[in-house]
């Protein structure tokens, strides 16, 4: 079995000892509490309420920083997203250190402000002075926008024609507007305007109508060159700054794992408050339920006992109760757990599916995917993340299991024959053709689907085993005799019969499979109406029994979008191969051929993965698990130390 | 008379072909552009699920596909793509009724697929561990697509062009 047998815990201990039990038993991490609604809890039996910083926010804060500080510190850089190793003691430490740490956070965060806000006011600076070189020699304070009777717009006009247009219309409409040239380029024609302020609406609209962009720092106080001299004068100051405070940052970056450390320690410490919370009790004990994995009960009951006033026991599940699910999977089947835990998890009337999902999960997704290319670039990406960057949680047992399943899909691609579609043939015009190992499923499709079939089947019959194996285990032995075992010999002896002439010709294996075919469907005519008194009812409900053969046919039918899918992948790859090589065998052809190829390959792959993934799991989820497994159970949460950065070693 | 038969057969195989690419690509765009209006819908409100909302959308876009890949199938097996254009009018013909199952099946289960997908985007948007869930509801649909396309892949690989 390859799920772990768990035991009921119960503990009653004292009010005084609670946080340092539920440390402990964080620590241990494998216990799972009951969920209870959170109790009114009295103030003074919080002793960590008290601490000052432990909230949202500055873990948080903590977060962002560490994380910052990983990043930039070289140090840190080689950890990647990789926890950190540190001792109990050092944790302890950042805990009381803690004032000392939060400072120099807030040193470091003043840093970040500091450094943001004069990166904007040189970025400023910067594009004022862009924007007023050309101006330079503009003699007027740029503050002056105007007297009491006239209003002056300084800016830009997109050509000659434009002025000229714009003047024109000056001519009829304000005859006072006087148009200043200040330099004169093809793309761009500088002028200041001056005109009544009772005509500015009107001017305004007209200088809009054609084009013209006002220099918008008019507003500033001082000629263009006052301005650029003082953005000059300031900006090697603002650099000195800058780099000071750079490095005062980088100098700080050093703190990262102090701030790594006190962020999980916050990080425990609330999530602790939170399940302190949750036990009820009274004002001077605690009472506790959960479960334990069966063979680490014995052994923490006496290490609690030992530590701290408690009485705890721990005991067997009793029947109605449902004890939640813990995986123990060899490390080539965990990934798989996965897609187990996506349908439900098992629950204590089902056996764990992985193992047995896993090499048909395997198989199935390497055919869908075959190809040698497609399967290396998966498996590269995905072990790249799990195994360099060491990805955890769900991108990681995601990168592990797409790893595996790359692997599958190299293999499939060098039986069937495929590097990228047919890549390397159209490439070097026909003199490389990649073998197939076994056969191509282009030039033989009708084999291909042969072979999903019975491939298909074999997955069903796996699936049955499972439900032969789970109704032997509740001592329904003669029902899996006569309700399982005759549909191998009914399905087994049809498949004989339509293709037993194609592998031993003369008929030998189609008698055999006409005899295996009419003995199971005896057996199921007999037995299938078994529980009705009348035997003419029972043969009737027997007869009914054979019908569910269109539920077999269809699902073995289903397994036919294997072929679909293999064809699909190569197919596309083809297309893409051909149409990047329209150019031929030139030296442009080849370039355009590789553009062409990293596009159309790169959406192949994506699509085709896709692809893989959710029909591979789909026939697991209808036509695999519809045979045995029902689900329904519920994953083992146990009370643990969740850090973010850091890991350390534990002792119980 | 003679000339409208001879060009009958190239024809009926183009229609054969650009009908498998035509309807099924209808559909899947149709899907994809709706299912994405309800993405982008979704997205302001947690743009972290944008990953597993793409997929979700990406689902009925293989009916188009599945189109394109008849069309090859029917343009490479009748020899149109290596610019053979003498093909009967019973050839043709054949061509055209085994471009029918995807053209038809592809068009009407990308929009169901489809029509899924925007449910199990809800779905996720709500609940988004369950987000393979939604993904296996879809593909429901896309059995049919897939059963449709082998039906034409077979039979055209089965029509010996004269």
């Amino acid at each position: 079995m390859s799920v772990i047998d768990m035991n009921r815990l119960t503990l009653v201990g004292l009010a005084t000892q609670k946080a340092d039990i539920m440390e402990a038993l964080m620590r241990l991490g494998a216990v799972e509490m009951d969920e209870m609604p959170p109790q009114p809890v009295p103030a003074a039996m919080e002793p960590y309420e008290e601490r000052s910083f432990i909230s949202l926010n500055s873990i948080s804060r903590l977060e962002l920083a560490a994380e910052y500080c990983r990043q930039q510190d070289p140090d840190s850089q080689r950890l990647g997203s990789a926890k950190r190793l540190a001792r109990p003691e050092d944790f302890i430490q950042a805990g009381q250190r803690e004032h000392e740490i939060m400072a120099q956070l807030i040193s470091f965060e003043h840093l970040q402000t500091e450094i943001a806000e004069l990166r904007t006011a040189m970025a400023s600076d910067q594009t004022i002075a862009e924007w007023l070189e050309p101006w330079r020699e503009l003699r007027m304070d740029l503050a002056l926008t105007g007297t009491r009777e006239t209003v002056l717009f300084a800016g830009a006009f997109p050509s000659r024609e434009t002025l000229d247009a714009f003047k024109a219309q000056c001519r009829e409409e304000s005859p006072e507007t006087h148009v200043e040239v200040y330099s004169e380029h093809p793309e761009s024609v500088r002028v200041v305007v001056a005109t009544l302020r009772s005509r500015e609406g009107l001017v305004h609209a007209s200088l809009r109508q054609h084009g013209f962009h006002l220099l918008s720092v008019q507003g500033l106080a001082g000629a263009p060159a006052e301005i650029l001299a003082a953005i000059e004068s300031r900006a090697d100051d603002q650099q000195r700054r800058l780099e000071r405070l750079e490095k005062e940052r980088l100098e700080l970056t050093s703190m990262g794992r102090e701030f790594e450390l006190l962020h999980d320690y916050y990080l425990l410490q609330s999530d602790k408050i939170d399940a302190l919370r949750c036990l009820p009790g009274t004002s001077s004990t605690f009472y506790l339920s959960g479960w334990i994995p069966a063979r680490l009960a014995a052994e923490t009951i006496r290490a609690l006992k030992s530590l701290f006033l408690v009485a705890a026991q721990a005991r067997p599940p009793e029947p109605g109760e449902e004890p939640p699910v813990q995986f123990n999977n060899p490390q080539v089947v965990k990934p798989f757990e996965m897609i187990v835990e996506m349908f439900s998890a098992p629950s204590s009337e089902d056996i764990d599916p992985s193992p047995l999902l896993a090499p048909f999960f395997f198989l199935f997704f390497g055919m869908m995917l075959s190809d040698i290319g497609y399967g290396l670039v998966l498996a590269g990406l995905t072990g790249y993340l799990a195994f360099v960057k060491k990805a955890e949680g769900e991108m990681g047992r995601m990168s592990r299991m797409l790893f595996i399943s790359g692997v599958g899909s190299i293999i499939w691609g060098f039986l069937f024959g495929g590097f990228f579609g047919d890549m390397l043939t159209v490439v070097s015009q026909g003199k490389i053709v990649v073998p197939s190992l076994w056969f191509n499923p282009m030039d033989e499709p009708m084999t291909l689907m042969v072979w999903s079939m019975v491939f298909g089947a074999l997955h069903l019959f796996a699936a049955m085993g499972a439900k032969i194996y789970l109704l032997v285990r509740s001592g329904k032995t003669f029902d899996a005799l006569v309700d399982i075992v005759p549909w191998y010999f009914l399905l087994t002896g049809l498949g004989l019969l339509v293709g037993g002439d194609s592998i031993i010709p003369g008929g030998p294996l189609k008698f055999a499979g006409q005899v295996m075919a009419i003995a199971g469907a005896v057996v199921l005519l007999l037995f299938g109406g078994r529980d009705a008194k009348n035997p003419v009812m029972r043969l009737l409900k027997g007869l009914l029994s054979l019908y569910s053969i269109t539920g077999y046919f269809s699902d073995i039918l289903s397994y036919t979008r294997i072929l679909a899918l293999v064809l699909a992948t190569s197919v596309i790859a083809m297309v893409f191969n051909k149409l990047g090589f329209l150019f031929g065998p030139t030296p442009l052809g080849y370039v355009v051929f590789a553009i062409a190829a990293l596009i159309g390959h790169t959406l192949n792959l994506a699509l085709s993965a896709l692809s893989a993934y959710v029909h591979t799991s789909r026939l697991h989820y209808v036509e695999f698990f519809s045979k045995f497994y029902e689900g329904g159970g519920r994953l083992f949460k146990p009370l643990k130390t969740r850090t973010r950065f850091i890991s350390f070693q534990r002792k119980p | 008379m003679k000339d409208l038969i001879t060009i009958l057969g190239p024809g009926l195989t183009l229609l054969a072909g650009a009908l498998a690419a035509l309807l099924p690509g209808i559909g899947s765009a149709k899907s994809v552009g709706r299912a994405g209006e309800l993405a982008a819908g979704v997205l302001p409100e947690d743009p972290a699920k944008f990953g597993k909302l793409l997929i979700l959308q990406a689902l009925p876009g293989t009916q188009g596909i599945y189109g394109l890949l008849s069309w090859f199938m029917i343009m490479n097996a009748s020899g149109m793509l290596a610019g053979n254009a003498n093909l009967s009018w019973q050839t043709g013909m054949a061509y055209l009724m085994a471009a029918l199952p995807i053209t038809f099946v592809g068009y009407f289960s990308a929009i169901y697929q489809g029509r899924v997908a925007e449910a199990g985007m809800s779905l996720v948007a709500k609940r988004p561990q369950e987000q393979s869930k939604a993904l296996v509801l879809a593909a429901m649909v896309e059995t049919y697509a897939i059963l449709a396309l082998l039906a034409t892949v077979l039979s055209v690989l089965n029509i010996k062009p004269v």
